[in-house]
């Protein structure tokens, strides 16, 4: 019930934004404004190209390849940085000092060193976006409150001798450290993954031939200004579904501690 | 069918003796020559006001912190050192200010932690889960997390998770702090009637004068050190603990009324 509501306020918010597309539209011309509709009637014959699909997937590749590695690179560094003050009195004025860096801008040096293959587009999202989640989750170690180490202590077998350190510092982490630290880790990597699709998109407008963003260059320019709506469109939805995939991680794995349950 | 967690082989009964303790935060003595001890399977209420020195004594007994000199010792019943004895510390639970749940887990998953951290097998797990469920009155709520509890069914969560690793001390920090007058009635009821049944042995820390009474064999009235002062504690023996209806009684009010003085001093 509550997700057909969700999808009934999606479909609401399309069409209002079809409406204004089409006003638009009308204003400027369907040469720089195509109509919403002459744009779906197309997308009819469009998205049975193999062509399409082609540049949907290498892109979806891309963007969810990169999300995933930044995530499972960045929480676990995050935590550890938030918890062991040693490392992270080392490690984190490096990462304020580059923090600021606007990582797009290292595009045309990533090409020269990596080279201009999937890799280097692929890492600059990664790096893009592994630094706002290392920082969420760095910030959240550090912040829990410091009655739920004391509990967890007090939860500790004492009485059990020679019950190796290993395995306590195993269970703070499962029990502890990873529930505490996911909800905002989860909710920077559903920020984040917006600014993902824009630095994709940026990432694919050079030197290659395929890819959402190698559509809409190209299409723009040739002047064909269907398939780049098709292109554009795609990157929305393609945002869209992180999003709210993002979203529903968080409402699986955050049951207790989503930030605005209380 | 009423089936109980407690009397298993191991489980043994221990009280505290503790002499001469002093500690100090940096500079600042907090507990002086601090002597009292709590017999196998009584009770002591820790009673004083902010900054004695209440909380510091609780985790100092649960290990939790260091002391500078003194000694803290747990005996048999008999008399003897429950570690020489029995070769190992006595098991000790901890119940914090404010539960002490964590909030990503349900309350069966909070419930079952202190097992899964000692590595118990998964079915006996879920079997004194499900006793203890039934034991706080928490059948049916073993899904829900604690922002979706009550104060009373939290506290109740709380003292089962406590409860659940068949300590022999257990060790209570105003646990009831955080909750209205009548839940607090009930709970202290609770707190009795399981102490009754497990025959552990507990220290409770409250600023209620009434709460300490009620629970505590014994009681200790702390005052904040001062260099001053001769002796920063009073023990009171409590000879009507544990009898029936003892809200009602007369000696109750008595007891209570001392204390009360002795906290204005």
């Amino acid at each position: 019930m509550e997700n057909l509501k969700q999808l009934c306020k999606y479909l609401l918010t399309l069409f209002v934004i079809g409406v204004f597309w089409h006003i638009g539209a009308l204003c400027f011309g369907e040469y720089i404004l195509p109509k919403p509709l002459n744009v779906l009637f197309f997308s009819f014959d469009y998205l049975r190209t193999k062509e399409f699909w082609g540049h949907f997937f290498i892109s979806s590749y891309r963007v969810c390849t990169a999300l995933a590695i930044s995530f499972l690179a960045a929480f676990p560094l995050g935590i550890y940085m938030g918890y062991k003050k040693r490392f992270d009195s080392f490690f984190s004025p490096f990462l304020f000092l580059t923090y600021p860096v606007p990582k797009i801008v290292l595009l045309p040096l990533f090409f020269l060193i990596l080279g201009i293959g999937d890799f280097s587009r692929i890492f600059l999202i990664v790096l893009t976006v592994s630094y706002q989640i290392i920082v969420v989750t760095r910030a959240s170690v550090l912040n829990l409150d410091k009655k739920y180490f004391e509990s967890f202590q007090s939860l500790l077998p004492l009485h059990v001798k020679g019950t190796p350190k290993q395995h306590f510092r195993m269970a703070k982490l499962v029990h502890l450290l990873i529930p505490s630290a996911l909800p905002s880790a989860l909710t920077a990597l559903r920020i984040a993954s917006g600014t993902a699709i824009a630095v994709l998109f940026m990432a694919e407008s050079f030197a290659t031939r395929e890819g959402l963003g190698f559509l809409i260059m190209d299409s723009w320019g040739r002047g064909d200004m269907l398939p780049m709506f098709i292109g554009i469109l795609s990157l929305c939805f393609l945002g869209v579904f992180l999003y709210e995939f993002c979203n529903l991680m968080e409402r699986l794995f955050c049951k207790g501690n989503q930030p605005n349950a209380k | 069918m009423t089936r109980t967690v407690s009397s298993t082989a191991d489980q043994y009964q221990t009280g505290i003796h503790v002499r001469s303790l002093c500690k100090t935060f940096g500079e600042q003595p907090v507990l002086n020559e601090l002597s009292f001890s709590v017999c196998a399977g009584k009770s002591l209420s820790v009673i004083g006001k902010s900054g004695c020195g209440k909380s510091t004594l609780l985790s100092i007994l649960a290990q939790l912190q260091e002391y500078q000199s003194g000694v803290v010792e747990f005996v048999t019943p008999q008399g003897k050192s429950f570690i020489e004895e029995y070769g190992r510390m006595p098991r000790l639970s901890y119940v914090l200010q404010e539960y002490g749940l964590f909030p990503w887990k349900n309350a069966r998953e909070n419930l079952m932690l202190p097992l899964q951290i000692a590595k118990m097998d998964k079915e006996r797990i879920q079997e004194h889960v499900a006793l203890m469920l039934q034991e706080l009155d928490l059948s049916g709520l073993e899904k829900r997390y604690p922002c979706e509890l009550s104060g009373g069914q939290k506290q109740r969560l709380a003292l089962g998770r406590a409860l659940i690793s068949k300590p022999e001390i257990i060790l209570l920090d105003e646990p009831l702090s955080s909750v209205d007058a009548i839940n607090r009635e009930n709970l202290q009821n609770l707190i009795l009637s399981l102490w009754k049944k497990y025959q552990f042995t507990f220290v409770l820390v409250t600023h209620s004068v009434g709460e300490a009474v009620y629970l505590g064999g014994n009681i200790l009235s702390l005052s904040k050190f001062s260099s001053e002062d001769v002796s920063q504690y009073t023990l009171y023996d409590n000879p009507y603990f544990a009898e029936e209806n003892i809200r009602d009684k007369k000696e109750y009010f008595e007891l209570c009324k001392i204390i009360h003085h002795s906290l204005q001093e």
